[in-house]
């Protein structure tokens, strides 16, 4: 059934799926002399190093992710709702900023060298390496591990710790029998997830000057300018995460992982003596090394930069910033909410599915977007001066580039929060308000808009975060002379002028915090 | 007639409605009854007009509301919904679902009136979860007579009450509908409620209606072996359905000679599964005996009609 409401979900997914077919086809074409050269050289590396990063942090996240979520959930010990707040924190601080803080301190003029040669010691050793990165980056993303996991930890301990308590099975094998496989699918997702991040990862590679595809797809574009050798890595970065993704589908399997909630109080077990220690041990460090030592360093040199850096220019990369990020977050939240709507009241196979093909953009690494969308609009920009519409470059390079590229990137968040409440929504309520006269449309407006209403909000934060983060995407497609807080921080960091990017790191930090401490309060992580 | 089914064909994997024809008059009550999956919701989504049928017609008030060529949508159908689990608004107060579909959002007066019907004066003020079942129900009920619906159609309005209040809650809707002199529609599954409550029912088996009659008649000339057993206890002699009332136990000589097969104690009674001879056959029955026929080797029978 053709309708306006499933035409605009179809309209919109093709749109969306644009740039990404663009990638795919052009990466299709004959072989280029760069690819040629790029395959008998480089190529190899790139994959290789990508590879080693992937899997380095993947087990590493795994290791503080699941760590912390175990430890915070099962054990009761001094500070432990401080750590469960904490260890959330290394969330708001972007891995590229993480990185250049990180290239500071360990930089040859810089407290730590200096400290070391005070001690007489003359030994260098360069930090801009590959196990850097990966300690760097598990630092970063271990929270989308520790949130996602301890609640699932949380969600099958009141439900099933005291029925097999009763059944005479110690903690230690119901943690590994029943409850570290129930949580299985929030593991391997919230690993996948960082996975993910880590295959889409820009800034850091790039200032550590790592080999791996998504540098070398900007490089080979921008640098190179040769698009058919650029989407050819970019098809080989999503094969990647393809194959993430079937491995976390495949590991899911069959078998169902519902809970019923029954909340039953459970006692938490007191940690003592040495192992108390070492789990204060362990806590702390991606706390200490993840939040604060970044904290402290973006501090101190805002404070020192603040009276040079603070002026009109810095308002307006924070309104830039906050604006996109806000549209954006408005924009997505609407559209997803209005597509959710449309497969809750046409429940046709084609329209179930329409959710899965509108998240493709978050699963495809930023370059893949961003040149897929330098495409799609270089080629109407063509078009619309070949036809007489316009005498000038019209699309590409503006606001609304980026904007798109934003959506495109970022509306699985979106689906997926509304997908989610919607489900929570008896449609009942939906038919007896059609049933006392009111239209689809003004049935959205006055059941589900209200109802959803906390939901939409917390969508649009998780969307309002991801954009403020983001970094290839805005590098790549904003306009002529146009900065936010992210951009103005990398190209500081990448003119060496590291200490100049604290103040823009503290914008993000700070703006990224508050709908944090949001979301953690309301334990709707 | 107030409402008009023709030829209603509704099929989704395999054929769920069969040429269903059904006439409805105004102020009736009707039930639509038969076992789950039968098609009875559908039926029920179709008149309400959240499902489409595949053919067929229907008119509401001699007018035409769907055909293959017209479709008028729930909103403008002027047909009122209750659903099972009441579906209020929760965050609507009462008085905010009861104007919900009123076009004067003010209507204080409607309002009290309403609320004075289903006997629950002063709950303006009140939200969904504040009210108990039977409370809810009643709003919801109320919140459809609001628009003044030309016929209310309800779902299995008694399948979320247990069976202690079901009666009370009953009794109280039926007044309800009763008083404001209104069309109803019912789906139940529940015999005892349809033959309480309606004029007619219509039976619903494999996709189709076996029957549309009162529930007399239902009763004592079931159109099938599958209708006369969904009533109750049923006895069958060649194609002739006896009931329990139509079937007298006597130690005298009488008109059929029965043995006693096996007996099951229900408390008030005893349930008495018997084989009745007549000529020369044997026919298995069930009987309730309040007496001591239970003990008795062989005893007569004798059958009304």
């Amino acid at each position: 059934m053709l309708n306006r409401w499933s035409s605009f979900s179809y309209i919109l997914t093709f749109i969306i799926l644009l740039p990404i077919v663009l990638v795919i086809n052009h990466a299709l074409g004959s072989e280029t002399q760069t690819l040629i050269h790029l395959k008998d050289t480089v190529l190899s590396e790139y994959i290789s190093s990508t590879l080693i990063l992937v899997v380095s942090v993947g087990f590493l996240t795994f290791i503080l992710g699941v760590g912390a979520a175990y430890l915070t959930t099962f054990y009761h010990f001094r500070f432990v709702n401080f750590f469960v707040f904490a260890l959330a924190l290394p969330f708001a601080v972007p891995t590229y900023i993480m990185g250049y803080i990180y290239s500071d301190i360990f930089g040859y003029f810089n407290h730590f060298h200096m400290f070391v040669r005070s001690m007489g010691i003359k030994e260098y050793f360069n930090v801009l390496n590959i196990y850097s990165v990966m300690i760097i980056m598990s630092l970063a993303l271990y929270p989308y591990v520790y949130l996602i996991v301890k609640a699932s930890f949380e969600k099958s301990k009141s439900a099933l710790l005291n029925p097999a308590l009763s059944l005479g099975s110690s903690r230690k094998r119901i943690f590994f029998k029943i409850i570290l496989p129930l949580s299985r699918p929030a593991i391997m997702g919230s690993l996948a997830l960082v996975m993910m991040e880590t295959i889409s990862e820009y800034g850091i590679t790039e200032y550590y000057n790592i080999k791996t595809l998504t540098p070398a797809i900007f490089n080979t574009w921008f640098g190179l300018h040769d698009s058919r050798s650029a989407t050819y890595l970019a098809v080989i970065a999503m094969i990647m995460v393809l194959v993430v993704l079937s491995i976390e589908k495949y590991n899911r399997g069959k078998a169902s992982y519902k809970i019923e909630s029954t909340a039953s109080e459970v006692k938490k077990q007191q940690l003592k003596g040495y192992k108390l220690y070492m789990s204060y041990f362990f806590l702390s460090l991606p706390v200490i090394f993840g939040f604060l030592i970044p904290l402290i360093w973006i501090a101190v040199y805002s404070y020192e930069y603040a009276a040079k850096l603070l002026d009109d220019k810095f308002v307006t990369i924070l309104t830039n910033s906050l604006y996109a990020a806000s549209l954006s977050a408005f924009i997505i939240m609407s559209l997803a909410f209005v597509v959710g709507y449309t497969s809750r009241i046409f429940p046709t196979m084609v329209n179930r599915y329409i959710s899965k093909f509108l998240s493709l953009g978050f699963t495809m690494p930023g370059a893949v977007i961003a040149i897929g969308i330098i495409m799609l609009f270089t080629d109407t920009d063509k078009w619309l001066i070949e036809h007489y519409v316009t005498t000038d470059l019209f699309l590409s390079g503006s606001f609304f580039t980026l904007l798109f590229a934003y959506i495109v990137r970022f509306f699985a968040i979106g689906v997926n929060t509304v997908d989610s409440s919607f489900e929570r929504i008896s449609f009942n309520l939906n038919k007896a308000s059609r049933s006392l006269g009111c239209n689809y449309f003004k049935t959205l407006l006055k059941v589900e808009l209200p109802l959803m209403k906390n939901a939409l909000f917390f969508g649009f934060i998780l969307v309002f975060m991801a954009t403020l983060k983001e970094l290839p995407l805005t590098l790549v497609l904003r306009p002529f002379n146009y900065e936010t807080l992210t951009t103005k921080a990398y190209t500081l960091a990448n003119a060496q002028m590291l200490h100049e990017t604290a103040i823009y790191a503290l914008g993000i930090i700070v703006i990224s915090l508050i709908p944090l401490t949001i979301l953690i309060v309301k334990k709707h992580v | 007639m107030i409402l008009e089914l023709k030829q209603l064909n509704k099929r989704f994997d395999k054929p769920v409605l069969k040429d269903i024809d059904l006439e409805i008059e105004q102020g009736q009550i009707i039930s639509i009854l038969g076992k789950s999956g039968s098609g009875k919701s559908t039926l029920l989504n179709i008149i309400a007009g959240f499902e489409k049928a595949n053919s067929g017609s229907l008119h509401i008030n001699g007018q035409l509301i769907f055909d293959k060529k017209k479709n008028i949508e729930p909103q403008d159908r002027n047909i009122g919904f209750v659903f099972q689990n009441y579906a209020l608004f929760p965050h609507l107060t009462v008085e905010g679902n009861l104007l919900f579909g009123v076009k004067n959002k003010k209507d204080k007066t409607l309002v009290k009136a309403l609320l004075e019907m289903v006997d629950l004066e002063g709950y303006e003020k009140k939200y969904p979860h504040e009210l108990s079942g039977g409370e809810q129900q009643r709003i919801s009920i109320a919140r459809v007579l609001a628009t003044d619906p030309d016929i209310i159609l309800l779902d299995e309005p008694f399948s979320s009450v247990d069976t202690l209040l079901k009666t009370q809650i009953e009794k109280d809707l039926l007044m309800i509908i009763k008083k404001s002199r209104k069309t109803a529609i019912f789906v139940t599954h529940d015999p005892k409620e349809a033959m309480a409550i309606s004029d007619k029912i219509a039976f619903l088996e494999n996709s189709e209606i076996v029957q549309y009659d009162t529930p007399q008649n239902i009763y004592y000339q079931p159109r099938s072996n599958a209708v006369a057993s969904f009533f109750g206890v049923a006895n069958f002699i060649e194609e002739q359905c006896y009931r329990l009332n139509q079937i007298t136990l006597h130690k005298q000589e009488g008109m059929y000679k029965a043995q006693v097969d096996h007996v099951i104690f229900r408390g008030e009674y005893y349930e008495l599964h018997i084989k009745v001879n007549v000529d020369q056959k044997q026919y298995p029955f069930v009987v309730f005996d309040y007496d001591d026929f239970h003990k008795e080797d062989a005893f007569y029978i004798s059958l009304l009609k």
